[in-house]
């Protein structure tokens, strides 16, 4: 648990921080997030004292951080920063290995700590551990960079907008993959950005900033639900009721499609579809049950035939992950003009399927709350 | 399947070598003093040794014209220049030993224009191999060092003994070595005291950009003094100090001597010291440094683990530069009375005796390659792999 009272930053008479108190709670993120200057990186910087604060404290796990040596607080911080900051003299590994070296672990212990995190990041160590950063892509290097936070195993994580230089779709990944990394490991995160649609998917709770002082500190719901005051619901939009549709992960809301494999009998499988009269769409997929394209029961030719029958050309298009949220679904259907979508795994295997009804009801239960 | 082609660089040396056997390879004087006569390679040695030398250029010409990416074609011009380079010594030796006249005791042989312009040539070979065999360490090496070796090796056995400008060396040995060592001092010292100071000019206009300007301005502009006026205005303030403060004196600080010099080397090593120095801090990344500490270092940490490896390849390469300017600067010290292989130099222009110019021209050249060289490598072991460096151009 992070503990702030009163703490404000002075940079000469201009003050980056006024009187700030926040309580983040373990395990959950904290996104920080406002229009350029408002404070946030210096609020985030106050508290692995990277800054140090002209009046207030700060407590982690009831612990004031004036009691430590700063370099010694920070090896027990993880910090991740916007342009990664990869040494680039050093392996990947050795990289990895900084703050273990500097708290002294035996050689075994960080050997092993290194594997563990190739495997929480889901790349080969063997083909990364000896390549140096300016072998890295862009999305690489911010896994390693967060690979390397988490190296001595913190309680406490501190992002500075991490994913800020990586492109959009990139970024999404990233996200994704950190929401599933921070699932299994529940650290207290505090989360610097100025994307509101990142924060609102990320965070357990928002704190929006401005002028050096917290305007709202909320959970993302609350805050598109129930804006403050004036500032805070233009920050968030007229669109918020879409922005709040980030919330909800695609996985969470995803039926059963109805499928049938290429090489299984799809005459029969039509035949009892129309006898039934539904659904009128189903996807076919190929023996490895990757999706080829949906199909219209209504418009199946006689004998079937995959390049008449099957909509394959645009299929991709209207496919989402099943790391996606509700909104990017909504965002396909409104693009592409379909009322459902299919959902696929990593390998592009079908996972389900979801389709407007589900979308309307999320809408109709915010509704509701508000 | 090997791609035959032209390879320009060992053209070009045969090209030259081959021009070079219509001047004068070697020449004849009575005396040390007088000027004598040229000789052509074959009028000088034996048709036989005459024709090995031209036939070498034949087949360097050759190679140049049919060239193949494999190693037998990569190591050939190298070969062939080596080869060149140790005959032409030998020869003129040889040549030197057998030309006894009883009428003329002072008889001395000199290697003559051509025989020079044939060694450089040779040299072009060298390093055309050089090129090509990038990378490979060892055979590098080499073809870098066999024929120089040899021709040491020529030397201290005495076999080039014969030859005027080694007569000229055995006539002033005790000078040669304080001299060389005088100059090695001056050198030396100079860059030391520029890298003191200099390093210190670098992180001071980077740490305070408003010094950024000044301090740039001072060392640019001693750079573009010409060597002469720098030492010749070194010598009036130190004059008058040292009359002033006869104390100076007692430490041989005077108008003259190897104080102004010291001084003047120092201010010339400055320049590419202060700007690598700069440069280098310049391009650390302000992100890896935030890193750094937001990982837990101390500021010495930070400084030994991040700082110094990244930055101390570019400010070493300025050292590299300022040592190999100071050692060529440092011949023209001599004109102040500080000493130095310069002396020779300037005796032999006195005295029109142009090996004696030699004895102090060849061996500036011999330690600049080689310091050159020893910096390069230097410079290749401290550099991180993980960091892009700019190959610098071959030298």
């Amino acid at each position: 648990m992070i503990q702030i009272r009163n703490v404000t930053k002075k940079y000469g008479a201009n003050i980056a921080v006024d009187n700030v108190s926040l309580e983040i709670p373990a395990g959950e993120i904290c996104c920080l997030i406002g229009p350029s200057g408002c404070g946030k990186s210096t609020a985030l910087k106050l508290i692995n004292r990277m800054l140090e604060p002209e009046s207030g404290e700060i407590f982690i796990d009831g612990k004031d951080t004036r009691d430590f040596q700063p370099e010694l607080l920070r090896r027990h911080i993880g910090y991740v920063i916007q342009n990664v900051g990869l040494f680039p003299h050093m392996t990947v590994a050795e990289n990895i290995a900084v703050v273990p070296q500097l708290l002294s672990w035996k050689q075994e212990k960080i050997e092993e700590r290194t594997e563990e995190l190739f495997r929480v990041m889901r790349m080969e160590s063997d083909q990364y551990r000896y390549k140096y950063p300016r072998e890295l892509s862009g999305g690489e290097a911010q896994r390693i960079g967060v690979a390397r936070a988490l190296a001595s195993d913190p309680a406490i994580l501190l992002m500075d907008e991490p994913f800020g230089a990586v492109d959009p779709l990139n970024r999404e990944g990233l996200q994704a993959e950190f929401m599933k990394i921070q699932s299994d490991l529940k650290k207290t995160v505090v989360f610097v950005t100025h994307d509101l649609d990142e924060a609102i998917r990320l965070g357990d709770r928002i704190a929006l900033m401005r002028e050096g002082k917290i305007v709202q500190y909320d959970t993302p719901e609350e805050i598109l639900a129930h804006p403050q005051n004036r500032f805070v619901s233009d920050f968030v939009g007229a669109d918020r009721a879409l922005k709040r549709l980030s919330r909800f992960p695609v996985s969470e809301f995803m039926k059963k499609p109805v499928v049938v494999k290429v090489s299984d009998d799809v005459e029969a499988f039509v035949a009892q579809i129309r006898k039934k009269g539904r659904p009128r769409f189903f996807w076919l997929l190929d023996e490895d049950e990757r999706l080829i394209g949906p199909v219209d029961s209504r418009h199946v030719h006689t004998p079937f035939s995959r390049e008449e029958d099957v909509m394959e050309a645009n299929c991709s298009a209207i496919t989402v992950r099943d790391s996606a949220t509700l909104r990017e679904v909504l965002s396909r259907m409104l693009g592409q003009g379909v009322k459902t979508v299919p959902v696929i795994d990593d390998d592009s295997r079908l996972v389900g399927e979801i389709s407007i009804l589900e979308i309307e009801k999320v809408t109709e239960e915010a509704a509701l709350e508000c | 399947m090997h791609r035959v082609g032209i390879d320009r660089v060992t053209l070009a040396g045969a090209v030259l070598g081959l021009l070079s056997c219509g001047l004068h390879f070697v020449v004849l004087r009575p005396n040390r003093l007088s000027s004598g006569d040229g000789l052509l390679v074959w009028n000088a040695l034996p048709s036989l040794e005459a024709l090995l030398l031209v036939f070498l250029w034949l087949c360097a010409l050759g190679t140049g014209f049919s060239y193949r990416e494999n190693r037998p074609f990569r190591l050939t011009p190298g070969l062939i220049g080596n080869v060149i380079l140790v005959l032409i010594f030998l020869f003129a030796a040889r040549m030197a030993g057998n030309t006894v006249d009883p009428d003329l005791p002072f008889l001395r042989i000199s290697i003559g224009f051509g025989g020079w312009i044939m060694a450089f040539a040779s040299y072009i070979l060298i390093l055309s191999s050089q090129q090509k065999l990038a990378g490979k360490g060892f055979l590098r090496l080499c073809v870098s060092l066999s024929g120089l070796t040899a021709i040491a090796l020529l030397l201290a056995t005495g076999y080039l003994s014969d030859i005027s400008v080694i007569k000229e060396f055995s006539a002033r040995q005790g000078r040669f070595i304080s001299e060389l060592s005088q100059h090695l001092i001056l050198a030396g010292s100079a860059v030391c005291i520029a890298t003191v100071i200099g390093t210190g000019l670098g992180i001071w206009s980077f740490r305070n950009r408003i010094f950024e300007r000044p301090v740039f301005f001072f060392v640019n502009t001693v750079q573009t003094l010409p060597s002469l006026a720098l030492f010749g205005l070194m010598i009036a303030p130190l004059a008058l100090l040292s009359q002033r403060y006869p104390v100076l004196r007692d430490f041989g600080i005077q108008g003259i001597g190897w104080a102004p010099a010291l001084i003047a080397l120092s201010l010339y090593a400055l320049l590419p010291i202060t700007r690598n120095t700069y440069t280098s801090l310049r391009i650390l990344d302000p992100d890896v440094i935030e890193a750094g500490r937001g990982m837990g270092m101390s500021g010495f940490q930070v400084l030994w683990r991040i700082e110094i490896p990244l930055s101390l390849p570019i400010m070493l390469s300025g050292i590299r530069t300022a040592l190999v300017q100071s050692i060529g600067n440092t011949t023209v010290a001599a004109l102040i009375g500080a000493g130095g292989l310069g002396v020779f130099v300037f005796q032999g222009l006195g005295q029109a005796v142009p090996d004696l110019i030699l004895l102090g021209a060849i061996p500036v050249i011999i330690l600049s390659v080689f310091t050159d060289k020893l910096m390069a490598i230097l410079i290749h072991q401290i550099t991180p792999k993980g960091i892009e460096v700019q190959e610098e151009p071959a030298s």
